[in-house]
């Protein structure tokens, strides 16, 4: 039986051989070249004879693909399966970070390409992550009919790699970003920051003690808030670059511009103030 | 009015009570939802507000061409033309493609019986990764960079990373393609056999495969200009200057018309609904949209790669190309005008999507039909401001049919009615705008106006032109303005209460989507689909069809 996905594809596919042909001729090609595929005689110009034709065999394989699964039509789904009634289809599926990650990881990877050789490789890196996560996922769905079993599955085998190396990632990033604003804001700067910052997190925790029963989505809105700005903080302190810092002869005394004060006029030194 | 029956056996139907993390819209859920109809809102969302600045842009763009020889607005040709480039690059894939493929993530799972769409994280990680690269484009765009410059005057990191990002806005565009699909093909229930699918479900079918077969050759042309530009010093592809006219296909006919296809698909449904009568010959409008996809297909018609002594319109293939496609397209519009003439009286007041997709399937019709006046070579139009005016007919006409799905099958993906008033409005403004600024270019073609308008800047056109392009200007404030208020009105609806008594069909609808609550529950039907006898399954009640789809007496 010829489905009609099978009609429309094949017919896609006819027409665009066919076009190639014509377009063949009427751009130079000799008389068999475009019929040969250029074995004997030429095809005209490369590019568009070359399109259509893919796109004949593109249209040709789809319409193959189609007719080996009756369109995947359900009654056909049942009877290839030797059930009496059609699979169930797809399912909805969980909340995901992954595919957000994914998406991070390429464009990270777009803006590292073009930027910075560092940003390229966390690119890939968050790819790849997401990758390998998404295919663990993919096997957990099919692994029993019961999607609390499968995500239970999931997590038993999951969770115990991905709490601490998230954790690592985490602390990574936070250590990082938060060292690169301290060393491209002033010396008194960086101190304030690091009030301001010990306050949040301090208070943050005190009122998550008291009000155990915030909001979810508020409190994972913050806490993603917080990550974004100090990972912010932190790529605008690497763009920044660090404040100037003057070593001295020995290389053990330094002083910073800005401060209103050097170690070759006051002989005041940064060291020893922590 | 139902197929909603007794459970068969036949695709297991999902609780609505069944818990899920996405049964809020709380920021954690819209960023890790893999649900359809959510992701179909957010692309909706999105593309529509990418809209409005785009078609900002083009409004600015109008004021400069009205008065080139006193206005300078962007103070250099190059800065111009990055504007007028943006133009084309924002409406075709921050605005039209990804508000049709907003609309099919949320409505086509729907429309064929599924519980959710093939692939839902592919499908979430295609908006996420649309959305982080359509960013990217237009901080391109906004720091200098672009696809390019006529006197290699911008930053070359800036258009590198443009480039690069308009691969990712693409793959993402694809992937989200890819799931749509698929949903068709694999995820149809019992009975629903292809030729039975609803018209914007085969449209995005036929939409998408030309789609991805053009995205293929897109990335490909962005490659060689994007690693010509990174090596030491660029050849011949990556040099600024040339990087546009290897991309100008996809904004020329016909690819350009391949992103209406989905326009015929919305009226389809809308036409059907409103007259109340199943779409007769139903075979012939499938063929007729499966046709344009062949049509309209124009990856292989590029310009920049024609040997030096050939010109487009002497090539027959493409020449048959644009006079097929508008005879396709006046075909599938004579089987909507008879539908509509046969059952005149069943329409009353039309609602705004009514006229919206009317109007939109109009302007497309234009775009086909101005497109064979261009490809007619002693009419010389080829490299004139006839091509701009295609454009922008087939765009904005797909735009509008855009908007009148939003208002169509808000209930579906917002829970919510837009206004009808402000909806007829908004819909009349972008009809009046599109004619205003794509007829003007048209006429001002034959004048002999010239496409590359940024080469020009600076010069002084004809009076004759020089009013055309005023007209075409005000056209361009009337387009951005009624989408806006489009757009507000989508916004405003959003921000109300969901209506609770929303009827699960307001509008008297003949496809699977309307047999549902409004919204749709998680897994999207209450009840197992009952096995579908028609292309109009919601009218086998009420009068079963016959084998050529018309209704048995």
């Amino acid at each position: 039986m010829l489905t009609t996905g099978f009609k429309t594809f094949f017919g896609w596919a006819l027409l665009a051989v066919f076009a190639s042909l014509v377009y063949g001729w009427v751009s130079g090609g000799g008389g068999v070249g475009p019929l040969s595929l250029g074995w004997k005689g030429g095809v005209g110009d490369h590019a568009g004879y070359g399109i259509l034709l893919w796109g004949g065999v593109i249209f040709g394989a789809l319409g193959a693909l189609l007719v080996s699964f009756r369109d995947a039509d359900a009654e056909a789904a049942a009877h290839h399966r030797g059930m009496n009634s059609a699979p169930a289809g797809q399912r909805p599926l969980d909340a995901s970070y992954w595919p957000l990650v994914a998406a991070l990881g390429a464009a990270t990877t777009v803006v590292g390409l073009v930027v910075s050789q560092i940003l390229f490789v966390v690119g890939i890196v968050l790819c790849g992550a997401a990758a390998f996560e998404w295919a663990t996922y993919a096997w957990a769905d099919m692994a029993t009919g019961d999607p609390d079993a499968n995500r239970e599955l999931r997590n038993r085998i999951m969770l115990p790699m991905e709490v601490p190396m998230l954790g690592f990632a985490a602390i990574g990033v936070i250590v990082v970003s938060v060292s690169r604003i301290f060393l491209a804001v002033s010396a008194n700067g960086a101190v304030l920051v690091a009030i301001v910052v010990a306050s949040l997190i301090f208070f943050g925790a005190v009122l998550l003690n008291f009000k155990p029963d915030l909001p979810k989505n508020l409190v994972a809105g913050v806490a993603m808030l917080g990550l974004v700005g100090v990972l912010g903080g932190g790529i605008w302190g690497i763009a920044a670059g660090e404040r100037d810092f003057h070593h001295g002869e020995e290389g053990e005394e330094h002083s910073e511009e800005g401060e209103g004060h050097s170690d070759e006029g006051e002989g005041h030194s940064d060291e020893g103030e922590g | 009015m139902t197929t909603i029956e007794a459970p068969t056996e036949t695709h297991e139907a999902i609780s609505p009570d069944a818990s899920t993390p996405d049964a809020d819209d709380g920021l954690l859920s819209l960023l890790t939802t893999t649900d359809h109809k959510m992701l179909g809102m957010m692309y909706v969302r999105l593309s529509m507000l990418f809209g409005v600045a785009i078609l900002g842009i083009g409004a600015v763009v109008g004021i400069e061409r009205s008065q080139p020889d006193s206005i300078d607005l962007f103070g250099s040709v190059d800065q111009f033309f990055q504007a007028w480039t943006a133009y084309r690059v924002g409406l075709v894939f921050l605005v039209v493609v990804p508000l049709f493929l907003g609309l099919a993530t949320a409505i086509v799972p729907l429309q064929v019986g599924s519980p959710a769409i093939a692939f839902p994280r592919a499908a979430a990680l295609g908006f996420w990764c649309w959305t982080l690269g359509a960013g990217i484009v237009l901080a391109g765009f906004a720091i200098d960079g672009g696809v390019g410059t006529p006197f290699d005057r911008s930053d070359s990191e800036a258009v590198a990373l443009t480039l690069a990002a308009l691969v990712l806005t693409v793959i993402g565009l694809g992937l989200s393609t890819v799931c749509v699909v698929t949903t068709v093909i694999a995820l149809r229930p019992e009975g629903m056999y292809l030729d039975r699918v609803p018209v914007f479900a085969w449209s995005m079918v036929i939409a998408g495969v030309t789609w991805l077969v053009a995205f293929g050759v897109f990335i490909g042309n962005l490659v060689l200009a994007y690693v010509d530009l990174r090596g030491r010093a660029p050849v011949l592809y990556g040099q600024e200057q040339n990087i546009f006219g290897q991309i100008q296909w996809m904004f020329a006919a016909p690819q350009v018309l391949a992103f209406a296809i989905p326009a015929f698909g919305i009226a389809g449904d809308a036409i059907a609904t409103s007259t109340n009568q199943r779409q007769p010959r139903y075979g012939v409008l499938l063929g007729g949209i499966g046709a344009l996809g062949v049509l309209t297909f124009g990856a292989w018609a590029q310009r920049a790669f024609q040997p030096s002594n050939q010109n487009l319109t002497e090539n027959g293939v493409y020449v048959a190309q644009g006079i097929l496609t508008a005879l396709a397209m006046l075909v599938i519009l004579g089987g909507f005008a008879s539908a509509i003439v046969g059952s005149i009286r069943n329409i009353g007041r039309p609602n705004a999507w009514f006229i919206g997709a009317v109007a939109g399937l109009l302007m497309v019709t234009i775009a086909g039909d101005a497109n064979v006046l261009r490809v007619i070579e002693p009419l010389d139009l080829i490299d004139t401001s006839a091509e701009t005016s295609v454009m922008n007919y087939a765009l904005i006409g797909a735009l509008i049919a855009g908007v009148a799905g939003v208002y169509y099958w808000a209930p579906k993906f917002l829970g919510r009615k837009l206004s009808g008033g402000v909806g007829s409005l908004a819909m009349l403004g972008l009809l009046g705008g599109t004619i205003a600024l794509a007829l003007p270019d048209l006429i001002s073609g034959f004048l002999g106006e010239g496409q590359p308008e940024f080469v020009l800047l600076g010069y002084e056109p004809e009076s004759s032109v020089e009013s055309l392009n005023v007209i075409a200007m005000i056209g361009a404030f009337v387009v951005a303005g009624a989408f806006a208020l489009a757009f507000l009105d989508m916004l405003a609806a959003s921000a109300r209460s969901s209506e609770v008594d929303l009827a699960d069909d307001p509008w008297g609808g003949q496809t699977l989507e309307w047999a549902t609550t409004s919204p749709p529950p998680l897994g999207n039907f209450a009840a197992p689909v009952a096995t579908v006898r028609s292309p109009q399954p919601l009218l086998d009640d009420e009068a079963p069809a016959t084998d050529d789809g018309t209704e048995a007496n």
